[in-house]
C-alpha cells in the first residue's frame, strides 16, 4: 500500500472515531429520554438505596423465571430479577457484588443453571471486547436509543434530564411465545452425581461466602427446564446445599404443586419458561418467601408508590398481550 | 464468534491483515489457514478433528486417484491388453473414488442424518408394534460441514474427471476446504475457483481493501438492520403458530422469506467482502432472485453455487447413467419432442430436488421443500410452449409491464409458500399453518393492531422499510449492470467518506443487536 493510502486509512479511522464518540453523547440515554430501556441490564442500580427486600440472580432461566411484579402483587415484597441470559457464575458473583454495595437484601435467589455452564476462553474474550467496546463508544450499547429521540433531546444534553422512562418489571424477561415440550416425563430418579466444573465450583462458594458475610439468606433453586435440567445435576446441587446447610428448592421435582403445563407454559420446547410458567413459578416462590418471614410488605407504603404504578403497567401489558 | 461479532469485525480480521501482511509472501497462505482453524476451534472445538479427517482423506485419495494414472502402463501391450488394462484403471479409479466419497458423505450422513433415520425407522417399527430397535443418536455438527463436504466431494470427482489436477500442496487444499469467510455459509467454491488465489499472497492493496470493506459493510447492513430485526417476528409467528392464523401467517411467511434473504445474501456479501480484502475472488451467490419470472429462474439467482454444484454433480452424473439414458429415449419415442424430453429429465431433476431438500437438513419439511420445487419446475417446464402459444393466441405481449407483474406475483406467492413450510418446526406444523391463511382470515389483523403485537414495534416496522427500499434500489441497479461501486469510486473524497461515514453509523444505530435484542445465528449456518 502506498505511503498517501495509508495516511488517507488512517485519517478515515481517526475521523470515525471522533464521529462515533460525538455521536455516543447523543445516544446516552439521559440526552435521549431512554434510560427505561437500559434498566432491564443495569436497572438495578438505579433502585433506590437499601430497597430491595431480595435478588433473583443466575442467568436466562433466573430472568424467565421469576417476576418480582407479581410478588409484589402478592405480598407486597420488593425484589429484583438480575439475571442475565448466558452468564457464567464468575459474572453473577461480580454482578453480586457490586449491587451488596447499595442494596441489603434479606434473601438471595440462585438460580443453579449456570452452575453447569463450561467455561469458554472465546465467550469471555468475546464479552470483554464487547464491554470495552461499549465503554469507549457508548452509542454500540445505546444505539437502541434512536427511536427515542424527540424534538427535546438536545435541551436534555444541557439539561441532564432523562424523561419517561420506560417499565423494565424489575428485571424480569416477560415472553408469552409458547413452543410447546413435547419429551414427556424427564424427572426419573437416579443416583448418578453431575460434576460442577471447577470455576463455577469456586464462584458458587464465593457467592455463599459473601452472602453469608452480608446476613444474607442463601437460596438456591432450578427453574422448570426438562432440556437443560437433570437429576444428575439436582443431585450435585443437592449435595453443595447439604454441605453448606443451604435451603434447595429444586422446582423440576414440584411440578405438579406449581400446575406446571408443558404444552402451555414453556417459550421455547422445554429450555425456558414463558409468562404463564413464570406466573406459576413466581407464585409458588412468593409463598416461600412468605413462609420466611424475612421481608417486609410494602404495598402500602407512600414510599413504594412506583411499585404500584409500574405493576399497573405491568398488569395492562400481561392483560392486553397474554389474552 | 461470528461475522458480525465485535470480536470479529475489530479484532480478528484486522489482526489477521496485519500478520498476512506482515509475512512473507510465501507464508502467506499460512496466515490465512491458521486463521481460518482458529476461527473453526472458536465455533466448534474439538469437532475440528472431522475436519482434519475430511482434508486429510481428500488429499491422500486426491494423489492416489492421479498415481492411479501414471501406474497405467500401456507400453508394448497389444490392443486387447490395452483395452483389458484400461477397463481395470478405470475400474480402480472408479473404487478409488467412491472409497473417497464415501469417506466425506459418510462422515456428513452419519453426523447429520442418523437421528433423523433412526427415529423414522423406530417411529416405522413402533407403528408395525415393534419395540424400538435404534438407539437415538444425536452427534453434535461440526460447522460448514454441509458446505465443505460439498467442495470436497466436488474437488474428487473433479480430479477424476481429470478436469483439475490432483493438488499436493495439503497446505492449499485445507484453505480451500476451510478458508474462514466460506466457512460458515459457503458460497460452495470450486477448487478451480478459489484454490491457487488462496495460496498467492497477494499483497493488500487499497482498492480491494477499501471495496472489500465497502461489501462487508453491505452484508452487515442486511444482517443486522433487516435479518435479525425481523428475527423478532418470525419467531412469533413461527414459534407459536397455533396462535396466528390468516394475514399474521401470511406477514410471517413474507418476512421469513425477507428475513432469510437478507440473512443468507447479507453474509454472503461480508464473505466475498472479506476475500476481497485479501485478493480472492469468491463466486456470487444470488443475483436479485425476487426479480425472476418463475422457479426455475429464480434457483438460477438464489443460492447459485449450490444450484450449479447440484446440476454438475447430481443432475448430469444421474442423467449420463444407461438406465435413465433409455428411459429418456422410451419416453422420447412414446410421448413426443416436448414432453418425452421433460419426462426424461424427471429421474435427474428429481435427484437434484432430494438432495436439494436433504441438505437443507434432517426433516420432512425440507424433503417436501424439495419436492414442491420439482413439482413446480416439472410443471413449468411441461407447460411452458402451451403457456407461449395460448399467449399468442390471445395476442398478449409476454414482455409487457402488465404481463411481467403477473410473473412477478405468482413467483413470489410460489416462493413465500415454499419458505413458510421451509421454516416451519415440522411438516405438521408447516401444513397447519398453510391451512391457517384460509380458516382464520380476516382483514381485521390489519387494523387492531395484531400486528404491533409480534415482536416488532412501529419503529422497527419504518426500520425494516427502509432498509428493504435500500436493498431494492441496490438490485435495481446491479439488475441494470450498474457498478455502484465503480460510480462511487469516482465521487469526490469528502463526498465519498461522508456516505461511508453515514453507512457505518446506519449499521450501527439501526442494527437490531444489544438490549432489547437476541443474539440471531447466522441462519445457514446451522444447515
Amino acid at each position: 500500500m502506498h505511503a498517501g493510502n495509508k495516511l488517507r486509512t488512517l485519517s478515515f479511522i481517526t475521523g470515525l472515531i471522533i464521529l462515533l464518540y460525538i455521536m455516543s453523547l447523543l445516544f446516552l440515554p439521559a440526552n435521549t429520554g431512554a434510560e427505561g430501556l437500559y434498566k432491564k441490564a443495569g436497572g438495578i442500580y438505579k433502585e433506590p438505596k437499601n430497597t430491595i427486600g431480595y435478588l433473583s440472580i443466575g442467568d436466562s432461566e433466573s430472568t424467565t423465571s421469576i417476576s418480582p411484579m407479581e410478588i409484589w402483587n402478592a405480598y407486597g415484597y420488593t425484589g429484583f430479577n438480575c439475571g442475565v441470559p448466558g452468564q457464567r457464575l464468575q459474572d453473577t458473583y461480580y454482578l453480586l457484588e457490586k449491587v451488596l454495595n447499595k442494596q441489603s437484601p434479606k434473601v438471595v435467589l440462585l438460580e443453579t443453571n449456570a452452575c453447569f455452564r463450561d467455561f469458554k476462553y472465546i465467550n469471555a474474550l468475546e464479552t470483554t471486547i464487547d464491554e470495552k467496546t461499549k465503554k469507549l463508544f457508548p452509542i454500540y450499547q445505546y444505539h437502541n436509543n434512536w427511536r427515542y429521540f424527540h424534538f427535546y433531546m438536545l435541551k436534555n444534553i444541557s439539561t441532564g434530564v432523562a424523561d419517561k422512562p420506560s417499565p423494565v418489571y424489575k428485571g424480569y424477561q416477560y415472553n408469552v411465545i409458547n413452543k410447546p415440550y413435547i419429551g414427556g416425563p424427564y424427572t426419573a430418579e437416579t443416583d448418578e452425581v453431575g460434576e460442577i466444573q471447577d470455576q463455577p465450583q469456586l464462584y458458587l462458594e464465593k457467592i455463599n461466602a459473601l452472602c453469608k458475610e452480608k446476613g444474607i439468606k442463601l437460596i438456591l433453586y432450578s427453574s422448570p427446564s426438562p432440556k437443560n435440567w437433570t437429576y444428575a445435576k439436582h443431585n450435585a446441587v443437592k449435595q453443595f446445599a447439604d454441605k453448606h446447610n443451604l435451603d434447595y428448592m429444586d422446582l423440576n421435582l414440584a411440578l405438579d404443586q406449581l400446575s406446571i403445563d408443558w404444552t402451555t407454559d414453556t417459550r421455547d420446547s422445554g429450555d425456558h419458561i414463558n409468562y404463564y410458567g413464570a406466573k406459576k413459578v413466581s407464585a409458588y416462590m412468593g409463598s416461600y418467601l412468605s413462609g420466611l418471614n424475612l421481608l417486609t410488605d410494602h404495598r402500602q407504603d407512600p414510599r413504594f408508590a412506583p411499585w404500584n404504578n409500574e405493576f399497573k403497567t405491568y398488569e395492562t401489558q400481561t392483560r392486553q398481550i397474554s389474552k | 464468534m461470528t461475522y458480525t461479532s465485535i470480536l470479529y469485525l475489530l479484532i480478528f480480521l484486522p489482526g489477521v491483515m496485519l500478520f498476512y501482511q506482515l509475512v512473507p509472501v510465501r507464508h502467506r497462505y499460512k496466515v490465512l489457514l491458521a486463521a481460518s482453524w482458529l476461527f473453526f476451534l472458536s465455533l466448534s472445538g474439538k469437532l475440528i478433528v472431522y475436519l482434519l479427517l475430511s482434508t486429510l482423506s481428500v488429499h491422500h485419495i486426491g494423489l492416489w486417484l492421479s498415481s492411479c494414472k501414471k501406474s497405467l502402463d500401456l507400453t508394448g501391450a497389444s490392443v486387447e491388453e490395452k483395452k483389458s488394462l484400461k477397463a481395470a484403471y478405470a475400474a480402480k479409479k472408479r473404487r478409488i473414488l467412491w472409497f473417497g466419497l464415501g469417506i466425506q458423505l459418510g462422515m456428513l450422513i452419519v453426523l447429520k442424518y442418523s437421528g433423523f433415520f433412526s427415529d423414522n425407522m423406530n417411529h416405522l417399527l413402533k407403528a408395525v408394534s415393534y419395540p424400538n430397535l435404534l438407539p437415538g443418536m444425536k452427534f453434535a455438527l461440526p460447522i460448514g460441514i454441509s458446505f465443505y463436504t460439498l467442495q470436497a466431494v466436488s474437488y474428487l470427482v473433479d480430479v477424476y474427471y481429470e478436469k483439475i489436477p490432483a493438488d499436493d500442496h495439503l497446505g492449499r487444499l485445507a484453505l480451500y476446504l476451510t478458508f474462514f469467510p466460506i466457512l460458515m455459509e459457503g458460497p460452495i467454491c470450486r477448487y478451480a475457483q478459489t484454490a491457487n488465489a488462496l495460496t498467492e499472497g497477494k499483497p493488500l492493496e487499497y482498492k480491494n481493501v477499501t471495496y472489500g470493506f465497502q461489501r462487508v459493510l453491505w452484508g452487515l447492513f442486511k444482517k443486522l438492520i433487516i435479518a435479525d430485526r425481523l428475527n423478532l417476528l418470525v419467531e412469533t409467528v413461527f414459534g407459536s403458530y397455533k396462535q396466528y392464523g390468516g394475514i399474521v401467517v401470511i406477514v410471517g411467511a413474507i418476512l421469513y422469506t425477507f428475513q432469510l434473504y437478507a440473512d443468507f445474501s447479507g453474509c454472503i456479501d461480508m464473505t466475498i467482502g472479506t476475500g476481497e480484502v485479501f485478493g480472492i475472488t469468491i463466486p456470487e451467490n444470488f443475483r436479485q432472485p425476487f426479480f425472476s419470472k418463475s422457479p426455475s429462474e429464480f434457483w438460477r439467482r438464489w443460492h447459485i453455487t449450490l444450484g450449479t454444484w447440484l446440476k454438475d454433480y447430481i443432475f448430469y452424473p444421474i442423467s449420463l447413467t444407461g438406465p435413465v439414458k433409455k428411459f429418456g429415449k422410451k419416453a422420447r419415442t412414446k410421448l413426443g419432442k416436448h414432453v418425452g424430453q421433460v419426462v426424461a429429465s424427471s429421474p435427474a431433476l428429481f435427484g437434484v430436488w432430494i438432495c436439494n431438500g436433504f441438505w437443507h437438513g434432517n426433516g420432512w419439511h425440507y424433503l417436501f421443500f424439495g419436492m414442491y420445487y420439482f413439482v413446480l419446475i416439472m410443471l413449468e417446464n411441461l407447460t411452458e410452449p402451451y403457456v407461449i402459444k395460448t399467449a399468442e393466441a390471445f395476442k398478449i405481449n409476454r414482455n409487457n409491464l402488465i404481463y411481467r407483474i403477473f410473473q412477478s406475483v405468482k413467483l413470489l406467492i410460489i416462493v413465500f409458500t415454499g419458505e413458510l413450510f421451509f421454516r416451519a418446526d415440522t411438516l405438521t406444523a408447516g401444513f397447519s399453518m398453510f391451512s391457517s391463511i384460509f380458516t382464520g382470515f380476516n382483514l381485521k389483523a390489519l387494523k387492531d393492531g395484531s400486528l404491533l403485537h409480534l415482536g416488532l414495534t412501529i419503529p422497527d416496522y419504518v426500520a425494516v422499510f427502509f432498509g428493504f427500499l435500500a436493498v431494492l434500489a441496490v438490485g435495481i441497479i446491479h439488475e441494470r449492470g450498474i457498478s455502484i461501486r465503480e460510480r462511487m469510486s469516482g465521487l469526490k473524497l469528502p463526498v465519498r467518506w461522508t456516505l461511508y461515514y453515514g453507512a457505518i453509523l446506519l449499521v450501527i444505530v439501526l442494527g437490531a443487536y444489544g438490549d432489547g435484542y437476541l443474539p440471531v445465528k447466522l441462519i445457514y449456518a446451522g444447515f
